[in-house]
């Protein structure tokens, strides 16, 4: 192990901090949050809304009949999604069967292609549907750009031609992602009433649909995204995606520029030091330069590359999957799983800090959308949920800086917020 | 300062049914999860060289009845699908455990899982 050659009297530990200091990979400072609050509040209010997509009286909830079905579909970076959901009781949307895959490939040759790979993936669930009573209320939560407009069936999306994450479909813009789904779901045999309602939404706006009294809702998974539920001069609400995600105030660390460089995520700084697939860029962008710089001594093996599940695995003290990635890991050397948690440690705190200072700012910026003392904050992603003390570092410092509200995150699921926007539209017409 | 590395929550939250099948992930997340709307505990876990099933105790998280029943969640290991049966009863699920995927698959396809 280079271990060895290491300069005698020097420490690995102290020269991996000095290098974190030196690139900016530190903390957010309490002046620094102070001064970053009123900026973000003034970029969130001129820049960050796109088009509205959906109106409701009540954000959240209304009264619905008891055993109406919903078929949800979900496209999104990686996996497909097919849901039935059924209303309840308490209505509620209750899911009932459903299938994930991912998919199978990211260029396609045509939207043809695309659509038929979703609706193929569901085709367990659309078998299953084909024998039951008919369903009338379809949502699609397509989670790349697009421009949302109301129609005779509801709210449907055209997509913009420039696909995020990868994906490839040649004259995406030239087709209504709802009824591209329809079409493909007709192709497989479902038969969907002329009646039928199909709204189609953004993951980001869909969380708060399924928390009474809610307002806003926060996606942090492998991206970062808000809904904010906005009243009229009429009291009508109306839903808008925030793209928060796309916030330049905050300023970057060297290895977050290099990962926003490299990855061409034009002007989405809060993305890039907060979302889920970002944290792992910078991760491993941190990681390889102390490879780099002999601080860490092991080499990192061919095509391989450190992701955000190898920060859950350093906070979560595994060092076990560590053998798969260095050559000849040693579990017992303390001095590099020091320097491993201390970089996992300040990656996450400043994702803790900055999606503070956003939701500080947003709530701000907007306080007519929280009239209320108390803010319900429904939350759905991995990043957020899953990385340990972030909820509660997040909830902590949002409270400790709003002296006239206080928030409460929970968890959300934005699938069960769509299903709830079809059916509710499907009754509101 | 967030607190130390190895307090870990006793309920995991996943976004996707297939991260219960992904060995990377079950020492973080133990036997009791919280998926979309449903709470899973006391997993039973069965293998062939196609499939992965689990058999749980489901909990629904939201609604007025949430009384915890039954599921099972099929993982086909050549594609990457993640199959939910839906909530059943529990002697419906044990039944479906012990035959095996080709079961789950027909007792979905058959129109027969919770609708």
């Amino acid at each position: 192990m280079p271990q060895e050659n290491y300069e005698v009297g020097r420490s690995r530990f102290a020269d991996a901090i000095q290098l974190l200091d030196l690139q900016g990979e530190v903390p957010f400072q309490e002046n620094e949050i102070e001064s970053l609050l009123p900026v973000v509040e003034q970029e969130i209010k001129i820049k960050v809304f796109a088009p509205t997509f959906l109106k409701t009286n009540e954000p959240g909830f209304a009264a619905l009949p008891i055993g109406e079905t919903v078929l949800s579909s979900e496209a999104g970076g990686t996996q497909v999604r097919v849901r039935v959901g059924k209303t309840n009781k308490a209505a509620h949307v209750s899911q009932l069967s459903g299938v994930e895959q991912p998919f199978p490939y990211k260029e396609f040759h045509d939207p043809d292609h695309f659509f038929r790979t979703i609706t193929s993936i569901g085709a367990p669930i659309i078998n299953m549907l084909r024998k039951g009573k008919k369903t009338h209320a379809y949502d699609f939560v397509y989670s790349w750009p697009a421009k949302f407009f109301t129609t005779t069936y509801g709210v449907d999306a055209k997509p913009d031609p420039k696909m995020p994450k990868g994906f490839v479909v040649p004259f995406i813009e030239t087709v209504n992602a709802g009824e591209m789904l329809w079409k493909h779901y007709r192709n497989q045999g479902l038969s969907i009433p002329d009646d039928s309602v199909m709204i189609v939404s953004n993951d980001a706006a869909c969380g708060l649909l399924n928390h009474k009294g809610a307002h806003v809702g926060l996606v942090d998974g492998t991206g970062i995204g808000e809904g904010m539920a906005l009243p009229d001069k009429n009291g009508i609400f109306w839903i808008y995606n925030t793209e928060i995600g796309e916030l330049v105030s905050f300023p970057l660390s060297a290895y977050e520029q290099q990962v926003h460089t490299k990855l061409s995520i034009n002007k989405r700084h809060l993305e890039t030091i907060a979302g889920g697939d970002n944290m792992g860029e910078v991760l491993d962008a941190i990681i390889r330069d102390m490879v780099k710089q002999g601080i860490i001594p092991y080499n990192i093996l061919p095509e391989k590359k450190f992701d955000s599940k190898y920060r859950s695995d350093i906070l979560a003290n595994n060092r076990k999957q560590f053998h798969e990635i260095f050559d000849h890991f040693d579990e017992r050397d303390e001095e590099t799983w020091s320097m491993l948690t201390e970089i996992a440690n300040r990656l996450v705190e400043r994702a803790a800090q900055a999606l503070t200072i956003a939701q500080i700012a947003l709530i701000r910026a907007y306080p007519q959308a929280f009239p209320d003392y108390e803010i319900i904050f429904p939350v759905e992603g991995s990043n957020f949920w899953k990385t340990v003390g972030f909820k509660d570092e997040v909830e902590r410092n949002v409270n400790q800086h709003l002296t006239n509200h206080k928030v409460r995150f929970v968890e959300t699921s934005g699938s069960l917020g769509a299903m709830f926007a079809a059916l509710r539209y499907r009754y509101q017409r | 300062m967030l607190p130390e590395a190895n307090i870990k929550p006793s309920i995991q939250v996943l976004n996707s049914y297939s991260d219960i099948f992904d060995a990377r992930l079950m020492p973080q997340f133990g036997e009791q999860v919280y998926i979309q709307g449903v709470q899973l505990s006391n997993m039973e876990r069965a293998e062939n060289d196609t499939f992965q099933w689990i058999r749980a105790i489901a909990t629904p998280a939201h609604g007025e009845n949430r009384e915890s029943r039954s599921t099972i969640i099929l993982y086909d290991k050549t594609q990457g699908q993640a199959l939910f049966l839906g909530i059943v009863e529990p002697e419906i699920s044990l039944e479906l455990a012990t035959l095996g995927p080709a079961a789950i698959l027909a007792y979905i396809s058959s129109g027969n899982a919770p609708l």
